[in-house]
């Protein structure tokens, strides 16, 4: 089982460099309003967003924060399983919660994040863009099977079940 | 579930204890405890079996079946 362990390193390091961001950006907007100069934040493509006023940018900087915290609450929840299957509960509640809550917090951080660029590119460079947005499409798979994974899980916690009450 | 295990009925009948039993089936005592409340989900034939040799009986004389229709 060195590959869970490998796993599970590999993503509490980034879920510790996730926090560590998290404080950059908090750090780095504080700093920015406070000495008035909020050019070099490109919350949408190369948009001046210096252009913008504190309350309006504060309305375009709260979507992409929602998103980026749902993301880290994703990637902890992910640590929490990993450190649960490591341990070798394969088929626990948690488990199969988490995998749940998981893919849905993927799909929610996806969609999420394509609806903004949408409207934010619409509304800020006037520019509207439809068709296949391929970066879209892989988190939403991801997602998708994450959740496929619970319910593989779920049936396989009842065939353990079964197999621990046959005599 | 409509399959009653009579198991305690047959060990009382035999005048055997559920550690003997288990002892000469080879499962633990926890398991035959499962087996006689009934929380079983299935029974192997290999225990079945060695359950029937034990207490010289057939399968019919442990499992017995009670229809919950209520028609």
């Amino acid at each position: 089982m060195k590959t869970i362990e490998l796993l599970k390193k590999l993503i509490t390091v980034y879920y510790y460099l996730l926090i560590i961001g998290f404080v950059a950006i908090i750090f780095l907007i504080v700093t920015g309003f406070s000495s008035g100069d909020i050019s070099g934040l490109n919350i949408i493509e190369d948009y001046d967003v210096s252009q913008l006023g504190v309350m309006e940018l504060i309305a375009l900087a709260v979507v992409p924060f929602t998103i980026y915290i749902l993301f880290v609450r994703t990637v902890y929840l992910l640590k929490a399983t990993l450190r649960d299957l490591s341990e070798g509960n394969y088929f626990s509640k948690l488990v199969i919660n988490h995998f749940s809550t998981i893919g849905k917090l993927i799909l929610i951080c996806a969609v999420l994040y394509a609806t903004f660029k949408f409207v934010a590119r619409l509304l800020l460079l006037s520019d509207v863009r439809l068709g296949i947005d391929f970066s879209l499409i892989t988190p939403i798979a991801i997602g998708l099977f994450f959740m496929f994974l619970s319910e593989v899980f779920t049936k396989a916690r009842k065939t353990e079940e079964e197999n621990k009450l046959t005599i | 579930m409509p399959i009653i295990v009579n198991l305690d009925v047959m060990l009382a009948k035999r005048k055997m204890k559920s550690k003997e039993l288990a002892e000469i089936i080879g499962i633990t005592e926890a398991n035959l405890s499962i087996l006689k409340s009934g929380k079983a989900k299935a029974v192997r034939f290999s225990t079945l079996e060695a359950i029937c040799k034990a207490l010289e009986c057939q399968p019919a004389d442990i499992l017995e079946y009670i229809s919950t229709d209520k028609s």
